[in-house]
């Protein structure tokens, strides 16, 4: 199972200053690559799932994004907390019309297809909590906003 | 035999999974002899047949024989209760 060492201090990003979700991928997806993270199928792979099929949901009180591709574009697993300059549209799950303005991606390497479903209820138990969430965009450097997400409670209901 | 329940996302990688996972927790904990599955969203008339709701992520004009949950509502907790309440009414209903 995968744990808190998944949440990479070195894919964690803020204030990114993109206008679009793909420039987050490409950005990221360069970094991911670079580092070993993923192999070259990731960029390809994840800018075609999520435009079929959008991870952007509406917790509150900020949606955020969970872009997460194949298991096969994956090398080493990870979790990379990204934050965004602005907002940028990003597909609603629900409704791949609809779009909500997002500006906190945490974007989701697993390779073994089982780790997604305990990390998912993680995270999102933690989107609920205001007290977790608050410091994330409150958080002035990548090592404040990188502390705050790793001090995210690793259980869920 | 445990009621069946299907829930679909697009992909089938992780969101349908996470739901199953923690539906069936709830069920468990309630002491409901109900079963949630994850489905591939492609094959869903196939499975609509034996199941009691579909928990469904992509939201679809389409409308089902039986109730349709709102499965984002298990992610994001938002209108949990509301929909959990109405997953129960369905399973009661195709029991009785």
């Amino acid at each position: 199972m995968l744990g808190k060492d998944a949440i990479k201090r070195e894919l964690a990003a803020v204030d990114l200053g993109v206008d679009s979700y793909e420039q987050v991928f490409d950005e990221m997806g360069r970094r991911f690559l670079e580092l070993g993270y993923v192999n070259e199928t990731y960029l390809p792979t994840i800018k075609q799932r999520e435009a079929e099929y959008p991870t952007a949901l509406p917790v509150e009180p900020y949606p955020i994004a969970i872009p997460h591709t194949k298991a096969s574009a994956i090398i080493e697993p990870f979790i990379a907390p990204v934050r965004l300059k602005g907002t940028v549209p990003w597909g609603d799950m629900s409704d791949p019309e609809h779009t909500f303005d997002v500006k906190l991606v945490v974007m989701l390497g697993f390779k073994d297809p089982q780790d997604h479903i305990e990390l998912l209820q993680i995270l999102m138990h933690n989107f609920q909590r205001p007290a977790w969430v608050e410091p994330l965009f409150a958080a002035s450097s990548v090592d404040e906003f990188y502390d705050a997400f790793l001090s995210l409670e690793w259980t869920h209901d | 035999m445990a009621v069946k329940v299907i829930v679909a996302c697009g992909s089938g990688v992780a969101t349908s999974q996470t739901i199953a996972s923690k539906v069936n927790r709830m069920l468990a904990a309630d002491k409901i002899d109900a079963k949630v599955e994850a489905v591939d969203l492609k094959s869903i008339d196939r499975y609509v047949k034996d199941a009691a709701a579909y928990i469904a992520i992509v939201r679809e004009k389409k409308t089902y024989d039986i109730p349709v949950i709102d499965g984002i509502a298990f992610l994001t907790g938002v209108g949990q209760k509301q929909a959990y309440e109405k997953l129960l009414a369905a399973i009661k209903a195709h029991q009785g």
